[in-house]
Parts: structure tokens; C-alpha cells; sequence
């Protein structure tokens, strides 16, 4: 069974590096993902993470064990990325070029897939990554941890500090703007 | 491929898409719900680096040394502050009052016992000038030849007064018999 994150936190708290990086192995890939969604950009996102995980470790004693982790977890690394967005406006670059200059995209996820399918995917992929860039951070923050993290209302409401209502709003109003975006762009049929 | 190419395929994709764009025009909100999220699985994953973790975690180690460092520089020049503006503050509050009396009690002190010193020393010495001289009259006296000495030169001293006093009565006489002789 493996360590519940309340106990690798503690163990990590006592003193246990290994137990703070086996804790940051479990949410690594959650972070960088969602970083990587807000900033665009996916060195600046292993940045931010990095940071959260950090700023994280420095406020591990506030963290509450029956809490989930990453409810916790992920409203740091919205207050790095909301600092980060204040600090300056940067030009990013788009994952999807990102792969076109190497990065390798997600495997085939089931047997079915075909070349035909990829090229779709990536299609769609490269659309809804520049839509996401042209929508409110606000909105793109709320799809992200919903849709990419799993996370609840109640949760981005939490990790948002926001009321519930506002962030059922900022998800509706969203996926319209993304839906106008994508239809805009050809994928309405 | 291109999108007008891709769609020519009908792939799954685009079935989702389709079905997202089409529940969120009908206001379909659950229905666009679910169609979203199997649409946003187009998004490819980004895998963090291969040593991010350990990277990450070595940050928070060093940066957790960092703060205990500069906490204990802080607090010990916290201290070195307090000292420093306690002792200010004893000097301003006392300093004036409780510092002038502490000098005045230290210099009456000082001047006085240098003023008794010097008295002492100078009745001392007068007094051992005194005792010398009693002391050198006294060993004249006491030798025979100094007593005879003296002696003699007393009863000279008597002896002229008494011829001097009986001159001066014969001058009288003889300037005024008649004053002389009633």
C-alpha cells in the first residue's frame, strides 16, 4: 500500500528529503501539465512547478493531511502562476511547436489509432491550445483544473478561492468562448 | 493533413468535437460537459523533465537552508539591535540624572581626599619643622657653657638697662632743676 501524502508530508516535515521527493514524483507531472496549460511555454512551466514545489515545502506545516494534496497543492501553484502573470507579460510558445521542434507527443492510446487519427488529434490539439491562449486566464485556470486536473467545483473553488457559482460561471463562459474559437476555426460541421 | 483533410475522415476527434459544439449550442450544459472533457483529452500530456523531482526537492532542501540561514543572521542581528538600543535607552533615562550624580559623587570624592592628603601632608611636615627647632633650642640649652652663656649675657642686659635707666634720669635734672626740685 503505498504512503498516503498526509504521511510523506509529515516524514518530509521531519526531515526526509526522499519522502518530499516521492511526494513531488506523485504531482509532478499534474504540475507541469497545468503550468504548462496557463503559461504555454513548457520550460517556464517546469519553472513555476518547480517553484510551487518549493514554496510548497516551506508551507508544508499548513498543510492540513485530510485535505487532498493537490487541492492544496495546485492553489499554490496558482498564486506562483497569478505572481508570475503580474511580474510580466512574456511571449510564449505553443506546446504543439514545441513537438514540431522534437518534443514527443503523447503515446497512441489504443489500438485503433491510426495515422489518420493522430494527424486529427494533433489538429484539434493545436486548435484548442491556441484557443485556450485567447480566452480569459480566469477561464483558461478553471478549465485547466477541471477538465486537465479532474479537480471538482468545490475544489477549484477552494484552490481559486472563489465561490462556487463564480467558478461554475468561469467554466460555462469557457467552454463558449472555446466553442466560438473552434467553430470559428472550422470544426463546427 | 489539414483540418478539411482530417474531417474527410470523420475520425473519433472530430466526432467529439462535433458533439461538444453542438451540445454547447443547444445549451446543453451536462452534455457539453462530458463532450469537453473527452475533447480536451486531444491535449497532449507534457511530461516534466526526467530529474525533475529530484531537481525540485534539492531547490526546497537548499532554499529551506537558505531561510534558516538568513533567519539566524536576522535574529542574531535582532539581538545585537536590542542590546544596542536598550543600552540607548539606560543612558537616556539614567544617563542624565543617575550619570551626573554618579560624577559629582566621584569627583567631591576625588577632591576631597587629594584637599585631606595635602593637609596632612603639610601639617606633618610643620609639625616635624617644629619639633626640629624645639629640638636644636633644646640642645643649646642644655649644655653648661650655653647655660653660663646665657646667664652672663642676661645680666649684662640687666646691667645696661639699669646704667642706661640711671643716665637718662641725670639728663633730666640737669635740663630742669626747678621741675626737678619741688
Amino acid at each position: 500500500m503505498p504512503t498516503s501524502d498526509g504521511e510523506l508530508a509529515r516524514q518530509a516535515l521531519a526531515g526526509s528529503q526522499e519522502a518530499y521527493r516521492t511526494l513531488v514524483s506523485r504531482y509532478a507531472s499534474a504540475a507541469v501539465n497545468m503550468a504548462a496549460r496557463l503559461v504555454n511555454d513548457r520550460t517556464l512551466a517546469e519553472d513555476l512547478a518547480q517553484d510551487a514545489f518549493v514554496r510548497a515545502f516551506a508551507r508544508l506545516k499548513t498543510y492540513d493531511p485530510e485535505r487532498r494534496f493537490s487541492a492544496w497543492f495546485f492553489q499554490i501553484l496558482h498564486n506562483i502562476a497569478v505572481d508570475h502573470f503580474r511580474r510580466k507579460r512574456v511571449a510564449t510558445s505553443s506546446l504543439d511547436e514545441l513537438q514540431a521542434g522534437g518534443y514527443p507527443g503523447p503515446p497512441a492510446d489504443d489500438a485503433a489509432s491510426s495515422p489518420h487519427v493522430d494527424v486529427e488529434r494533433k489538429a484539434l490539439a493545436a486548435a484548442l491550445a491556441k484557443a485556450l491562449q485567447c480566452i480569459r486566464t480566469e477561464h483558461r485556470e478553471a478549465i485547466v483544473l477541471r477538465y486537465q486536473q479532474g479537480l471538482t467545483v468545490e475544489e477549484i473553488a477552494e484552490t481559486l478561492r472563489l465561490p462556487e457559482g463564480t467558478v461554475k460561471t468561469y467554466l460555462h463562459r469557457g467552454r463558449k468562448e472555446l466553442a466560438a474559437i473552434l467553430a470559428a476555426a472550422g470544426w463546427k460541421p | 493533413m489539414s483540418v478539411k483533410e482530417a474531417r474527410g475522415t470523420m475520425g473519433r476527434w472530430r466526432t467529439h468535437t462535433e458533439h461538444w459544439l453542438s451540445s454547447e449550442e443547444h445549451d446543453l450544459d451536462d452534455t457539453a460537459d462530458a463532450a469537453f472533457a473527452q475533447v480536451f483529452a486531444a491535449l497532449s500530456a507534457v511530461d516534466p523533465s526526467a530529474d525533475f523531482a529530484q531537481r525540485a526537492a534539492s531547490a526546497a532542501w537548499l532554499a529551506r537552508a537558505r531561510r534558516r540561514r538568513a533567519m539566524a543572521i536576522g535574529s542574531l542581528a535582532a539581538s545585537i539591535l536590542i542590546v544596542v538600543l536598550a543600552g540607548a535607552a539606560a543612558y537616556g533615562v539614567f544617563g542624565i540624572a543617575g550619570g551626573w550624580l554618579v560624577t559629582a559623587a566621584a569627583t567631591m570624592v576625588t577632591n576631597s581626599a587629594v584637599s585631606l592628603i595635602v593637609g596632612v601632608t603639610t601639617a606633618v611636615q610643620w609639625w616635624f619643622a617644629t619639633a626640629r627647632a624645639g629640638t636644636t633650642v633644646a640642645d643649646i640649652m642644655t649644655t653648661p657653657q650655653s647655660a653660663v652663656t646665657l646667664l652672663g649675657i642676661e645680666l649684662v642686659g640687666i646691667a645696661a638697662l639699669y646704667m642706661l635707666q640711671r643716665l637718662l634720669r641725670s639728663e633730666v635734672r640737669f635740663r630742669d632743676p626747678g621741675a626737678l626740685c619741688f
